[in-house]
């Protein structure tokens, strides 16, 4: 909502600036006694050529810029994207189902760690700080006890115990959320 | 040269399991009555370390490790284990924290 504000007012006050500032020159005495010299001075000459190629060098240098920190930015989110799929999935095999063998449990969880290193390796690459990145272990651990502490090779699921992994996988994909939204932000 | 090692995926199974004998194949119990205790023994009597290659299964759950590498360090003492088992992997850096922090308590 504050956003919205913001991105029609901004454009708004700079409208009402140009306005205030074109009256306040038409309203001046020396406007009408202004004019154009037609005559062609070299140094005048050499000084566009010059504030031309620095404006060019400059627009390529922000462009390039923000190009890479955006493709750095959409490699991040593609890796924490596949970790939130493979949540959801392990998530929808915890709610369908009253046992799952632990080789699938492990699997999946296989899946998630190596994306989520892939974004850590990635984050150091790209020098890219974010804070929340490390809140990602211990929740990791916990989901890991919960799904991988069995006595036999399944995981077996009541309503006990069924609810205790839904939240815990539920608290990880609200984690990765929050570090998408803080990266996409960058 | 690595006198005493136990390669898991070649020696004991590619799907490690739970972790009691009686609730299933390949469990920790198991694992650490067939080869862990006795190959872990053999070392420390050589004054050798023994090392675990852990890559070649899926994975390992939790109770697995607790059961195995979590009861060699109760009855053998946890610095002796610390001290004397080495793990070499690729693929599983993260099971060797899991096991290092969370079942020997290292920090």
């Amino acid at each position: 909502m504050g956003r919205k504000i913001i991105s029609v007012l901004i454009p708004l006050i700079i409208l009402l600036s140009i306005l205030w500032l074109g009256r306040l020159i038409y309203l001046k005495e020396w406007f009408y006694k202004c004019s154009v010299d037609d005559k062609v001075v070299p140094l005048d000459v050499v000084n566009l050529i010059v504030t031309s190629i620095c404006t060019f060098f400059i627009a390529w240098f922000i462009s390039k810029k923000i190009t890479s920190s955006r493709y750095k930015v959409d490699f991040l989110i593609e890796d924490l994207k596949n970790v939130n799929i493979e949540l959801i999935r392990l998530q929808e095999k915890v709610i369908e189902l009253n046992n799952i063998e632990l080789h699938v449990v492990l699997s999946s969880l296989n899946r998630i760690r190596s994306n989520y290193s892939r974004f850590e390796k990635t984050l150091e690459l790209a020098k890219i700080r974010c804070s929340e990145s490390k809140a990602f272990n211990p929740h990791y651990t916990r989901l890991y006890n919960i799904t991988t502490g069995v006595k036999s090779n399944k995981l077996e699921l009541d309503d006990a115990n069924r609810i205790i992994v839904e939240n815990s996988i539920s608290s990880l994909i609200e984690l990765i959320r929050q570090i998408i939204f803080k990266i996409n932000d960058k | 040269m690595e006198k005493f090692k136990i390669k898991i995926a070649e020696e004991f199974s590619t799907k490690p399991g739970g972790r009691q004998i009686k609730y299933g194949p390949f469990s920790g119990e198991a694992f650490y009555k067939e080869l862990l205790e006795k190959r872990f023994d053999d070392a420390i009597k050589t004054n050798e370390k023994l090392y675990i290659y852990l890559d070649g299964t899926g994975s390992y759950g939790s109770s697995f490790l607790d059961e195995s590498f979590g009861q060699l360090a109760r009855e053998k003492g946890r610095d002796l284990v610390i001290n004397n088992i080495v793990f070499v992997t690729e693929t599983f850096d993260w099971i060797v924290d899991y096991i290092k922090k969370e079942v020997w308590g290292e920090k």
